[in-house]
């Protein structure tokens, strides 16, 4: 389905790997659908971005947002926990999108409110594939509260 | 002497099997029986009508005549009292019964007052009783005791042995399955902190692969190639490593469990593989077991996918068996394969121990190690007997009992 209200979709992702994130953004480039990666490299980063803090005065609210759960300083499990008890962005639908694979880390993330889980897959094009059906299914498919 | 009509008691009295005096309250002798003559070798003349302390009745076993002694303090007592008194045992050689010389035996005597109607002493009867075998029991009761204490006090050194091995071997039991968590929980850790560097080199040489082939030069592809291929054998090789590093923390409690049920998923999943290699499989019938239900199956496919893997020339000829020995399941898998040559059959499961090339069969060599690191969890053993080029069997064995899962 293509939006032709012509707005851009503003993403954030919360990751500190470099590979990831250019991983990432390549998987993200999409001509049916305009997006803006917007990277966050560590948790209180994210979070100042969110509360458009400092820096981030003029940023834009994300209309999603990729997590990875291994970040440094500040854990993934903290700032999902932040931002679902957040008033203004527990709404923004919140992708955890991680290496682990370990059931209690799956059941910790629903249990905060994550809105989706995603096991990074170890293969290239398994890893791309994922990401292009999470931009089809959250950008084409899903109706964000943001619209 | 005078003789009774109807009773001789004179004559019934010395030839009583007793050994007995009879004294006047004056202590002269006034009659002997013949057991008591033959106890003390004298012969009637020499004693009765004599005062009893005139006649010296030699004690080799008494040099000292303390029984002379004693023996006044006791008449004296039942003079005195009126009551029997019983005097201290004392040793007495006689001659033996058979002839052949003279043995030590004890004797216990009692000096018992014969009373006139109005309680005065009117004699003395003064008779041995012959307590050898009392005082030689009594001896042979002091130095079991004796021994008894000994054995007592050497048991109770035992039980402490005992239990402080047994305490030693609880300890060192603790010690390994604390070591073994800790073993699970590293490799476990190591195995998922690796995936995540390992996807990045295994993502980006995909992506030259992908993006360059062709453009760099037939060295490059090459180069490409092989660090792909190594990046997926690591990948392999780090999921089996996690998968047997969670045999322990991810296994779940025994429950009842139809291993015939289990075999038919592991048979399922190899469904691919049988039909291609054209293997016949049979079967016996399996019981129901105390078990983890998914760990069962990854035994089953291992072994199976194995015997489906290394096979000959002829198409594979497999057969799950079962007996039933005394307190145990016994499962086996035998092939008709390649076989596996002597001096391997422990090796094999060891993990990552491979006894081919990757260009002959494939694997990572962990299959039968997780066989064994669940069997083990499961209180049973497992190994394998071959005839190398005709064929091999795994055996592994469950417990027939209601088992706990460590």
């Amino acid at each position: 389905m293509i939006r032709d209200n012509g707005k851009i979709i503003e993403i954030l992702l919360i990751e500190d790997n470099p590979g990831d994130v250019r991983l990432t953004r390549e998987c993200m480039l999409d001509n049916k659908v305009r997006n803006t990666l917007n990277v966050a490299v560590d948790g209180e980063d994210a979070l100042c971005y969110l509360r458009k803090e400092g820096k981030y005065a003029n940023a834009a609210t994300p209309d999603l947002i990729m997590l990875d759960l291994n970040l440094p300083r500040k854990s993934g499990f903290e700032v999902l926990k932040e931002i679902k008890m957040d008033e203004r962005l527990k709404v923004i639908p919140v992708v955890v999108l991680t290496s682990s694979q370990a059931e209690k880390d799956i059941l910790a993330s629903y249990s905060l409110n994550a809105n989706a889980y995603v096991s990074k897959p170890v293969d290239l094009f398994e890893f791309t594939n994922a990401i292009s059906q999470i931009r089809e299914f959250w950008l084409e498919i899903v109706k964000l509260p943001t619209e | 002497m005078s003789r009774q009509k109807t009773l001789d008691f004179e004559m019934i009295f010395e030839s009583t099997p007793v050994a007995c005096l009879v004294l006047t309250p004056e202590l002269t002798i006034v009659a002997a029986s013949n057991r008591y003559l033959a106890v003390v070798m004298a012969t009637h003349k020499d004693i009765v009508g004599r005062a009893l302390f005139d006649v010296h009745l030699p004690n080799p076993a008494d040099p000292q005549d303390d029984g002379m002694r004693a023996l006044r303090v006791s008449l004296d007592r039942v003079l005195l009292h009126r009551v029997a008194d019983t005097m201290a045992v004392q040793c007495r050689e006689i001659p033996r019964p058979d002839g052949q010389g003279i043995e030590a035996r004890y004797w216990r005597a009692t000096n018992a007052p014969v009373l006139s109607p109005n309680g005065q002493v009117l004699y003395i009867v003064h008779h041995l009783d012959d307590v050898t075998e009392y005082v030689h029991l009594q001896q042979w009761a002091r130095e079991h005791e004796e021994r008894a204490r000994q054995l007592g006090l050497q048991a109770e050194s035992l039980k402490r042995e005992m239990e402080s091995c047994a305490q030693d071997v609880a300890a060192r039991a603790a010690e390994m399955t604390r070591s073994n968590t800790e073993l699970e929980q590293f490799a476990y850790a190591a195995s998922h902190d690796l995936q995540e560097p390992l996807r990045m080199v295994s993502s980006y040489v995909q992506l030259l692969a992908h993006r360059y082939h062709g453009r760099l030069g037939q060295d490059a592809d090459d180069f490409i190639t092989y660090a792909l291929d190594g990046a997926k054998r690591m990948q392999t090789l780090i999921a089996d490593l996690l998968r047997f590093s969670r045999i322990g923390t991810q296994g779940k409690p025994f429950v009842p469990t139809s291993l015939d049920a289990v075999l038919d998923r592991a048979l399922a999943s190899l469904r691919h593989e049988i039909e291609e290699t054209k293997a016949s499989v049979t079967r016996d019938a399996l019981p129901v077991v105390q078990a983890d239900e998914i760990q069962m199956a990854q035994v089953f496919q291992n072994l199976i996918g194995n015997a489906l893997k290394f096979h000959g020339e002829a198409s594979p000829r497999i057969h799950i068996g079962y007996e039933h020995c005394e307190h145990e399941h016994l499962v086996s898998v035998q092939d008709n394969g390649i076989g596996i040559e002597p001096q391997y059959l422990e090796r094999i499961f060891m993990i990552f121990q491979r006894l081919h090339t990757r260009a002959e069969y494939s694997g990572t060599g962990v299959g039968l190690a997780l066989c064994k690191r669940v069997v083990e969890r499961h209180h049973g053993r497992i190994w394998a007997e071959s005839i190398p080029a005709q064929g091999s069997a795994f055996y592994f064995t469950i417990p027939d009992r209601e088992g706990n899962p460590s």
